[in-house]
């Protein structure tokens, strides 16, 4: 295990913020030309996800942490960890792009797809820059980016019903996270009364180590604040008002990585607080509120899930059940829950990533998202609809995908806790979401068609990029492998441990 | 590493400069918020970037780095985010802002209770965060106060262009904060969150044309597709 690590300054950072602004710029350039985009993006997130996977190896193995213009830019196996989950996220989706933008006729034209390909890169390099800031005021300012250009992809349709989504997103997630701002500074500034130096006081990397020396009641206030801030943006209830109207808003392509890894960035952001309290020696007060408002986004999604008609809806709400059982995870504390919290990250993002595209597919076929009128879809679009089934299972956590091993590692986490009645409320809300979602799923996929229609099927790339995440979680459920489990060990050694 | 400072010096004359300016910026925001005509609003907004960068640059004296905050602060709001509303006030030929969920009494009263309970939560944090009052009570108080403003013309104006004017003054309250509270941050922050600011805004103004278009007003309480 590597305890010691060494920080060495290197552009690789930049780099990850680099590629996609250049797919940006050249996306603008081709002007919406749909094969010269997708090849760009395909280019530049293929380019990313050997990236990340060879930073992963870099940092776990020789405990090298990496850094770049004086430490604003950090790679930490934290920072690694998240990298990979946005790289792999993004491959599959810069795939499913390709059938998608083809078949999607609110985005034939030529205009509206270069604005959509110019912003997909853009809205990746926003959340890359997440995962690499070290400077804490940097990090909001990349979060609060990551609105604003998620912003513009959400109401790209120009439907009235996308521009409400959009605006609610930009006036709650714009607005809300200002609260963690306030929280920021409130550290920042404790922690300069408290004799640390300006650069100490605002780089996670260095704060981390004097953590101790911070106001316990100053911390307190401001972890709450940054709570209420990254809260919104992760969207933990109370504060999820945008999130469902966003997510299922927006093109399926944008909804997964709204799903699958932007909410992971917010995350990213709470576990850097959540580490600070722990070494400030707050750390039961943060697992206190996180676990409560935890448990509060569970059973509240769980309740909506039962209620919704709307497919893209109802994995919506299955992203805030599942923020809820990461938060959760912290606040059930120690090392099983930080790494059951990880590692759901993950998990989660390749689950609701199938089940977006799924659903996409779906949507792009039927024309509708209303699950009342869809019936007996594995006799219209057989490979679609089984992949759907599957997609529902997977995210209903049933074994042997990923989601099963994170969602037991979450138990075993509060049964390690000895909280019995928090446990008993995460197990009980998690069921009624999986049911939910699997009965919901099976009655439009399984029975007898309502009319007969000729046999359709999604487009061939949109397919092979949820067969490509069926391959990730079933490979991670069925053999977790060594060096994982080993890389996983490290995140959590590393925050953890001083 | 800049040596280890965390005592900000300032003369009398720029404490008492700060506090004047900083209670003229609370007129400006409250004008901005009870006007309905959404044209002065503008103006009046304008003269609040140009207080803002005063205060940056009256600090500026002293700590010369405050006057590149000044600079960005004049480009990005008092240039840039009035060109974007102007022009959407023009594209969605908005004069007046809808008829407000509050009267004007009622909302006048809340935000003078917003201004005395920002001046009380400050005053709690002098014993409990010094830190955060390297420039003395009035900045923060204030910068409290406009965020304040700023949720309360998102939360009560049904207006589209009314609600920006509302995320520009959490902007505001966000920019004095940073510059009072979080003193030795780089200017690499500062043009970052002004950035953002600019961003937001510009995004916000295309929002509320695309409204304007669909539903022949910046009226946000008719958005009610989404409900359920």
């Amino acid at each position: 295990m590597v305890h010691e690590y060494v920080v060495k300054e290197s552009v690789i950072p930049l780099m990850f913020f680099v590629l996609p602004l250049l797919a940006t710029l050249l996306c603008y350039v081709v002007r919406g030309n749909r094969a010269l985009s997708n090849l760009i993006t395909i280019l530049s997130n293929t380019a990313l996800l050997i990236l990340s996977i060879t930073v992963l190896k870099i940092v776990i193995t020789t405990g090298t942490t990496l850094t770049f213009f004086g430490g604003e830019f950090l790679i930490d196996p934290l920072s690694s960890w998240v990298l990979l989950i946005i790289s792999i996220i993004a491959i599959s989706t810069s795939i499913y792009n390709v059938g998608y933008i083809a078949h999607e006729h609110e985005l034939a034209d030529t205009s509206r797809r270069m604005h959509y390909y110019v912003f997909f890169n853009a809205f990746l390099a926003s959340m890359f820059l997440c995962a690499v800031s070290n400077n804490m005021i940097l990090l909001w300012a990349a979060v609060e980016a990551t609105t604003i250009v998620s912003a513009f992809l959400v109401g790209i349709e120009s439907k009235l019903s996308s521009i409400e989504a959009g605006w609610k997103y930009l006036i709650l997630c714009g607005v809300g996270v200002v609260f963690a701002l306030f929280g920021t500074v409130l550290v920042y500034s404790d922690a300069i009364s408290s004799g640390l130096s300006w650069y100490e006081a605002i780089h996670w990397n260095t704060l981390i180590r004097s953590a101790d020396v911070l106001n316990d009641d100053v911390l307190k206030l401001a972890f709450i604040l940054i709570l209420a801030g990254y809260g919104t943006k992760a969207g933990l209830a109370p504060l999820h008002a945008w999130l469902p109207d966003a997510h299922a808003e927006a093109p399926a392509p944008v909804s997964t990585l709204l799903s699958g890894v932007l909410l992971k960035c917010a995350i990213l952001a709470i576990i850097r607080y959540y580490a600070l309290a722990f070494h400030a020696g707050i750390g039961e007060f943060s697992q206190m509120v996180l676990l409560s408002l935890g448990l509060i986004s569970i059973i509240v999604s769980s309740l909506l899930i039962l209620a919704t008609k709307d497919i893209k809806r109802l994995f919506a709400y299955s992203s805030i059940e599942n923020v809820g059982v990461i938060a959760a995870c912290l606040g059930f504390g120690g090392p099983m829950g930080l790494l059951a919290a990880i590692l759901h990250m993950l998990s989660h993002a390749v689950a609701k990533s199938m089940a977006f595209m799924s659903s996409g597919n779906i949507v792009l076929l039927t024309r509708t998202r209303n699950m009342g009128s869809m019936n007996g879809l594995v006799h219209v679009m057989p490979t679609t609809s089984v992949l759907m089934l599957t997609s529902a299972l997977v995210m209903a956590g049933t074994p042997p995908a990923f989601m099963f091993t994170t969602k037991f590692l979450a138990i075993k986490a509060g049964v390690d806790s000895g909280n019995i009645a928090a446990l008993l409320l995460l197990v009980f809300g998690v069921a009624i979401a999986g049911v939910g979602i699997v009965s919901k799923i099976s009655r439009i996929v399984l029975g007898s068609p309502q009319k007969q229609s000729n046999r359709i099927e999604a487009p061939l790339t949109s397919l092979v990029a949820c067969a490509i995440l069926l391959v990730i979680t079933l490979y991670l459920g069925l053999a977790l492998p060594e060096y994982f489990e080993r890389t996983t060990q490290v995140v959590v050694t590393h925050l953890l441990e001083k | 590493m800049e040596p280890q400072i965390s005592t900000v010096i300032m003369e009398p004359w720029q404490v008492s400069a700060i506090k004047g300016l900083c209670t003229v910026l609370l007129i400006t925001a409250s004008y901005i918020a009870e006007t309905r005509n959404l044209t002065n609003a503008l103006k009046s907004y304008v003269l609040q970037v140009l207080i803002l960068s005063s205060i940056f640059l009256v600090i500026g004296v002293r700590y010369e780095w405050f006057i590149v905050w000044a600079i960005s602060a004049i480009i990005t709001k008092a240039i840039l985010v009035p060109y974007f509303i102007s022009r959407a006030i023009r594209k969605t030929r908005a004069v007046e802002e809808e008829e407000p969920y509050l009267s004007a009494t009622v909302s006048l009263a809340i935000i003078f209770i917003l201004v005395v309970l920002a001046a009380v939560i400050s005053k709690k944090m002098q014993g409990f965060a010094p830190g955060l009052l390297k420039m003395g009570f009035v900045p923060l108080s204030i910068s409290i106060s406009l965020t304040m403003m700023g949720l309360l013309l998102i939360t009560t104006r049904r207006n589209a262009i009314k609600q920006i004017f509302g995320v520009c003054h959490i902007e505001n309250g966000i920019h004095l904060l940073l510059a009072t509270s979080a003193f030795w941050v780089p200017e690499t922050v500062e043009i970052g969150i002004a950035t953002d600011a600019v961003m937001l805004v510009a995004i916000m103004c295309i929002f509320a044309y695309h409204l304007y278009r669909l539903n022949g007003s910046l009226d946000v309480g008719k958005l009610v597709l989404l409900r359920y």
